[in-house]
């Protein structure tokens, strides 16, 4: 039984269709993934059927009957819920009071907490998850956190769910956790709508899989009737191309070494805990590690964001640059690829071309005495849209009109014509698709052909393993152990929970 | 040419906004038995009718236009300066100061020099906000609101005290020298060259902010501090910088008011002008080319409020109300798409639901 279905869907914002004539339709009790890059317009459509964007043409049928969704109440009112990549929720109140807000009508003037607890209690225990529901939220670890937001649409008595990106903040087992939640919700009968761009996600855990590219949907199809290769070849049009391939190149000298690293996170804990390690010209050094171990961290006190502590030593090309100006480090040629591209990567209000001489501003290339050389600015804007394919071609719009790959694009595009001796890349993939994540690895992988120095912190193990020369594994500010490549996922899973690798040193398993 | 465009399509809003504000602030006059008409047309030929009146007009804006560009510049790098009112009070004494004391000096060292040191007591009134704003992280805008009390009480008792005219019983402060005052432009009025000051410093307001790498880096910090800093730019020097430049500013548009019509010091001098800069700088979406027509707009209602009382009986208050809808005509056009979508839809809906009530009825 079809219990939504959309019909000739269209959404223009200015110029570009985010959906063209867009079809699709949700069975009663299936897990329908909704597969495509960034910008292909899944989210787009989701939020006109939850009510936040209204379609410029199209019909939606729920359960039998026409209906038009103009707010998220009218949506949730036919129920369907709606779980946001970013959590909506309010972190010093606790579970059952976020899930409880906006439900005035329901709770009425008076508060009574105990007997909400209760019902909140009783859904925590029908769906198998394992919340107090008296605890603040802030205490909450992300993955509870996310059905605390699944909790929040359920007691609006929804029975379709569409999750954006559900796994996107989830380490690997927060994400198995989840959909065997998932699959149980549907045995009771609710439907559930996942947006996502991850391919294994979609194999292991939909039903049926429709594809979007360019906002249009190539294609719906029954999950066991396909295969990776070819859902890949729906959502970018073409074959996926394999990264470039590692070169043995012979190891240069040190660039960056580290000696006895202590930072503290923002509550003033130990972060990292005297960590000590080197990366030389022509390697990768990939650090793997559930998210929250302190990479944010290390990461921000390399590229002297962060205050290390005292007897931390940061030494880049011979120089030493504990506590240094971020400024010099773009003058010694480190490239930084951040982990938040829209707070820390880009100046969203500011053109592409703007953004691309960001940190250059002053270097002779770029300016004219005080004045910036607006021509020579523009022209390398063009060259380089041109030679890392970011789209839309235009110079002129502001970062934050780009998708998240094309955003990323301009941020490695900068990072990488600034010819980095050094390039410590944060989580340089999260939320990309595949085009631009090959993208991405291919830029890093010829820069350490190349002999540069290339240090990546990773959540994502498929990642680390593809690029890494060696492997460091952090555990709670320190390493559990640096080891090759060779080694089995099932070990490194095991570092990365705690277990120390003795049959490494620091210097560990050589390239 | 980006900023053309964006120029071009904030000016139509703020064209659209005052026309908006006029139309309202008619009904308004209408509801309390007023002619909008006879109201309107005494404003504007009072402030544009006539050589004089122009005049009259340019003379209210040239202070508007000074502390509008210093609120412009300050607000483009996210630093609310709301003491442009302490800093043109500063500037004002100093002028005054000078202008007492400096008495045979050439007009051609005299001018630019008390205009400049002037500017430098606007950029020290705003020294010590900024400071605590980069180091402690304290608010500017309290900081800078509490400066200018501390202004304006000074100034009362400077005129009361140390500057007092002796031969006068009046709080104020003695003349300035002739030397000191600013060349005039029309004979027969007392329009001064300050308008020309102020119009020359907003080009280079808009060439510094647009098109250096100062520039560049204070619209960046006023975006995002943070990505900023990662790009290696000195954050808190910017910000110091901003606060300074938008000091200065304010301050040598109290000197220039001194200069060029007051000649001399008294309690109520400012009247204002560092506040109303607020709303001339937002009018113009902080773009200080856009300022040199914000500030002219505001020079006319100044002007034509005492027509207005006068010719149409209407009290000179009700400009501020119109100066109000016109912000917040502004305010409300440059609310981010998405909300407008939002409000727009609402707006259908609540429209097409009166509709079928309304076919009901026929039925």
């Amino acid at each position: 039984m079809k219990i939504i279905e959309m019909q000739n869907i269209c959404k223009a914002f200015g110029d570009t269709k985010a959906n063209k004539d867009v079809c699709f339709d949700l069975q009663k009790g299936e897990i329908h993934a909704l597969l495509g890059e960034n910008g292909a317009g899944k989210t787009t459509l989701m939020n006109i059927l939850y009510g936040l964007y209204c379609s410029d043409a199209g019909q939606i049928s729920i359960k039998g009957s026409h209906r038009s969704i103009r707010s998220p109440r009218d949506s949730i009112a036919l129920g369907i819920g709606m779980v946001h990549q970013h959590f909506m929720l309010i972190p010093q109140l606790t579970v059952t009071q976020n899930i409880f807000l906006g439900l005035q009508k329901e709770t009425g003037f008076h508060l009574d907490l105990p007997k909400l607890e209760k019902t909140v209690a009783e859904y925590i225990r029908r769906f198998g998850f394992h919340i107090n529901p008296k605890s603040p939220v802030w205490k909450l670890p992300v993955g509870l956190q996310q059905k605390v937001e699944i909790l929040k649409a359920l007691i609006r008595n929804v029975d379709i769910l569409i999750l954006d990106e559900p796994t996107a903040v989830l380490t690997p087992h927060e994400s198995e956790e989840l959909f065997s939640s998932l699959k149980e919700m549907t045995k009771e009968g609710y439907s559930i709508i996942l947006i996502t761009h991850k391919m294994y996600e979609v194999m292991e855990h939909s039903d049926r899989v429709t594809v979007m590219r360019q906002g249009e949907v190539v294609g719906t199809v029954q999950t066991k009737e396909t295969d990776k290769e070819q859902l890949a070849a729906m959502m970018i049009g073409k074959k996926l191309e394999k990264p470039d391939a590692r070169q043995n190149i012979s190891l240069q000298d040190t660039i960056l070494s580290v000696e006895h690293l202590s930072v503290k996170n923002n509550n003033k804990l130990p972060a990292i805990r005297d960590l000590s390690f080197h990366v030389s010209g022509g390697e990768i050094l990939g650090i793997a590690g559930v998210d929250g171990n302190g990479q944010v961290e290390l990461g921000e006190a390399l590229t002297s964001l962060r205050k290390a502590e005292s007897g931390s030593v940061i030494r880049i090309k011979d120089q030493d640059l504990t506590n240094a100006d971020p400024g010099t480090l773009i003058d010694i040629k480190v490239s930084n690829i951040t982990e938040d591209r829209q707070r820390k990567g880009l100046v969203m209000d500011f053109t592409a071309a703007d953004n691309l001489i960001l940190g250059s501003q002053r270097k002779k290339r770029f300016s004219k005495g005080v004045f910036i050389n607006r021509p020579l600015v523009n022209s390398h804007a063009q060259e380089l849209m041109e030679s890392y394919d970011i789209r839309p071609r235009k110079i002129g719009i502001p970062a934050k009109s780009f998708s998240g790959g094309n955003q990323q694009k301009i941020i490695l595009a900068r990072e990488m014509t600034r010819e980095p001796e050094l390039i410590i890349a944060l989580q340089p993939t999260r939320g990309l698709d595949i085009g631009a994540t090959n993208f991405v690895w291919n830029q890093l992988m010829l820069k350490r052909n190349e002999g540069k120095a290339v240090l990546l912190i990773s959540t994502d193990l498929d990642e680390i393993y593809r690029l890494s020369d060696r492997i460091a594994v952090i555990y709670e500010g320190r390493f559990t152990g640096i080891v090759s490549p060779d080694t089995s996922a099932e070990e490194i899973g095991l570092m990365m929970s705690g277990v120390e690798n003795a049959s490494t040193s620091e210097q560990g398993g050589t390239a | 040419m980006s900023e053309f465009l964006d120029m071009f399509k904030s000016l139509s809003k703020a064209g659209l906004a005052i026309l908006f504000a006029f139309f309202v602030s008619g009904i308004l006059l209408l509801m309390v038995g007023y002619d909008p008409i006879s109201a309107y047309s005494a404003l504007f030929s009072s402030s544009v009718g006539s050589i004089r009146s122009v005049s009259n007009t340019l003379i209210q804006t040239s202070p508007l236009l000074f502390t509008g560009i210093a609120v412009a510049i300050a607000f483009k790098g996210k630093m609310l300066n709301v003491g442009a009112e302490g800093q043109y009070i500063a500037g004002g004494v100093t002028a005054t100061y000078l202008g007492v004391i400096l008495r045979d000096v050439n007009p051609i060292i005299l001018i630019p020099t008390i205009l400049i040191l002037s500017g430098l007591a606007g950029a020290l009134w705003i020294l010590v906000p900024a400071l605590l704003k980069v180091k402690l992280g304290v608010s500017e805008i309290i900081t800078t609101i509490m400066f200018n009390y501390i202004a304006i009480h000074t100034m009362g008792w400077l005129v009361r005290g140390p500057l007092k005219d002796q031969g006068q019983t009046a709080p104020q402060s003695e003349r300035i020298v002739e030397n000191a005052f600013l060349p005039n432009l029309l004979p027969g009025t007392r329009l001064h060259i300050g308008i020309f000051i102020a119009v020359f410093l907003a080009i280079i307001a808009f060439v510094f902010l647009y098109k250096t790498y100062y520039g560049y880096e204070i619209r960046s910090v006023g975006f995002s501090p943070l990505a900023s800093k990662v790009a290696g730019v000195k954050v808190g020097r910017t910000a110091v910088l901003t606060m300074l430049i938008s000091g200065f500013l304010a301050g040598m548009g109290g000197s220039v008011e001194l200069l060029g019509v007051a000649h001399r010091l008294y309690e109520g001098f400012d009247s204002g002008v560092g506040y109303t800069a607020i709303a001339v700088a937002i009018l113009a979406n902080c773009n200080p080319l856009g300022v040199i027509l914000s500030a002219w707009f505001f020079g006319i209602l100044q002007t034509g409020a005492g027509a207005m009382q006068r010719l149409a009986g209407i009290s000179m208050v009700f400009v501020n109300i119109i100066q109000g809808i016109v912000i917040i005509f502004v305010v409300a056009a440059n609310v981010e798409k998405t909300q407008q979508d939002k409000l727009g839809y609402r707006i259908k809906r609540w429209l097409s639901k009166k509709d079928k009530t309304i076919s009901q009825e026929v039925d």
